[in-house]
């Protein structure tokens, strides 16, 4: 393979491999309000650090019958600002990362309104690279192939912890969730990629006030599943689509299902990166919506992100 | 060219999903009056009304009348509080009690978000489960 057409080949998959995660930041039933997998560094670098502003604009929510509801006189955004960082220890097919997301949130319902600056839950991951694409296109038939573990720390701040009527200070839904995830990208050809993953998501019971008790709260199991596709124009530019589907079985008290209160989420979106100094700053921003074919969603509305991150090789 | 369609066709993707979940006739439907609701627990009646009608998100009052064969009957313990099944929690503003006459009170509720919500109303050993839905 022609260097130029590899290192294109490479560079569009570090790309697809930082990007896609980022723009799945949001809600929590969550959602929620986590980062999700942030911090990904991608495969030809040893290190990054980025930083984002995203923006959620609730524009309604799903009901327990998959119903969405526009929001009429309830009012919901928020600002995200998320701290991220990863780097390769060991071995170039070992990868740890972090994000750390910032929460500013507006909530209005009738004649009151509130704005809240708190944190929202840690995100920690770590994956190993056990195959590898040779970027060719379909005349190899070896995709990239990335097992990986992630978990969210609920260190926001839960419904429980709320001290603001409308919600407007609760960044978690306080629960820890720990999740095993596989990771298959194809290129197709040099310049497509194909990403198909799932993930395992494991949540920790977690407890809430009700009247002088505590009760224990048991979240269900979610399956997560993401469907991606993504353009290199050049080195300096590409663009990307995904599909995120999550389920989250019922919440359980217990030991007894709660019914109704199992989650569904579509997420779609369009990722852009440009490369402000190639090889080393990145700018990129997305834009998504959560609003089709949801069930007992908190809330779901627009997203758009923008972000800057330093690689280091 | 083909960079272009690609653009264009992921925009529009984009811009028909927003598009496609807008405003819907449904949120110009006339306001509804407020109704009661009614429930029966080993021979005490429970009845529930709410102040303003559609409920929203945010403080919302509800007067709530206990009765055991048509007279107003006095619980030693009274208590209220909203419960979101769907997503495990409940308000997170205390609601406000205020006793008003024999078995009367008046509730101030405030509803952290839209959604189906559950009134626990606690009156002695006996449980009221009033179903209602705050709109978005």
């Amino acid at each position: 393979m022609k260097r130029g057409t590899s290192t294109r080949a490479g560079l569009a998959l570090c790309t697809f491999l930082v990007l896609l995660p980022q723009t799945g930041s949001g809600q929590p039933c969550c959602s929620a309000s986590s980062a999700g997998e942030a911090g990904v560094v991608g495969r030809c670098h040893y290190a990054m650090l980025s930083t984002s502003l995203g923006i959620e604009h609730g524009l309604g929510f799903t009901d327990t019958e998959g119903e969405f509801q526009p929001y009429q006189s309830t009012r919901s955004s928020d600002a995200i600002l998320t701290i991220a960082g990863g780097f390769r220890p060991f071995d170039q097919r070992f990868r740890v990362g972090a994000a750390m997301p910032f929460r500013g949130q507006y909530r209005a319902g009738g004649e009151d309104s509130a704005t809240a600056l708190r944190p929202g839950d840690l995100a920690l991951s770590t994956g190993f690279l056990v195959l590898e694409d040779p970027m060719t296109g379909l005349d190899s038939a070896v995709p990239f192939v990335e097992p990986y573990v992630a978990s969210t720390l609920a260190t926001g701040v839960s419904p429980d912890q709320s001290s603001d009527p409308l919600g407007a200070d609760t960044t978690s839904q306080g629960a820890s969730t720990l999740s095993l995830g596989l990771k298959v990208i194809k290129f197709v050809t040099p310049s497509h990629a194909i990403r198909v993953s799932g993930e395992y998501r494991y949540a920790f019971s977690y407890s809430v006030h009700s009247r002088d008790d505590r009760i224990q709260l048991q979240p269900g199991p979610a399956l997560e599943g993401v469907l991606g596709w993504t353009y290199e124009g050049s080195i300096f530019w590409s663009v990307g689509l995904q599909a995120r589907l999550t389920f989250r079985d019922e919440l359980q008290h217990e030991d007894e299902p709660i019914p109704g209160s199992e989650m569904r989420r579509l997420y779609t979106g369009l990722t852009y990166r440009h490369a402000l100094r190639f090889p080393y700053w990145d700018l990129t921003a997305s834009g998504g919506q959560d609003m089709l074919l949801g069930k007992n969603t908190i809330r779901s509305g627009l997203t758009f992100m923008l972000g800057i991150q330093r690689n280091f090789l | 060219m083909l960079k272009s369609s690609m653009i264009y066709g992921a925009l529009f993707i984009l811009v028909a999903g927003t598009f496609a979940c807008g405003d819907s006739e449904d949120s110009q439907d006339e306001q509804p009056e407020a109704e009661s609701l009614v429930e029966v627990v080993d021979g005490w009646t429970a009845e529930l009304t709410a102040r303003s009608a559609p409920l929203a998100a945010g403080a919302e009052t509800f007067v709530i009348e206990l009765h055991e064969a048509n007279e107003g009957v006095q619980p030693e313990t009274f208590e209220v509080e909203a419960w979101m099944p769907a997503h495990g929690h409940g308000t997170m503003k205390p609601t406000e009690i205020e006793a008003v006459d024999t078995g009367v009170y008046e509730a101030v509720v405030t509803f952290s978000m839209p959604g189906d919500w559950e009134l626990r109303v606690d009156a002695d050993d006996r449980r009221f489960v009033f179903d209602v839905e705050v709109s978005p």
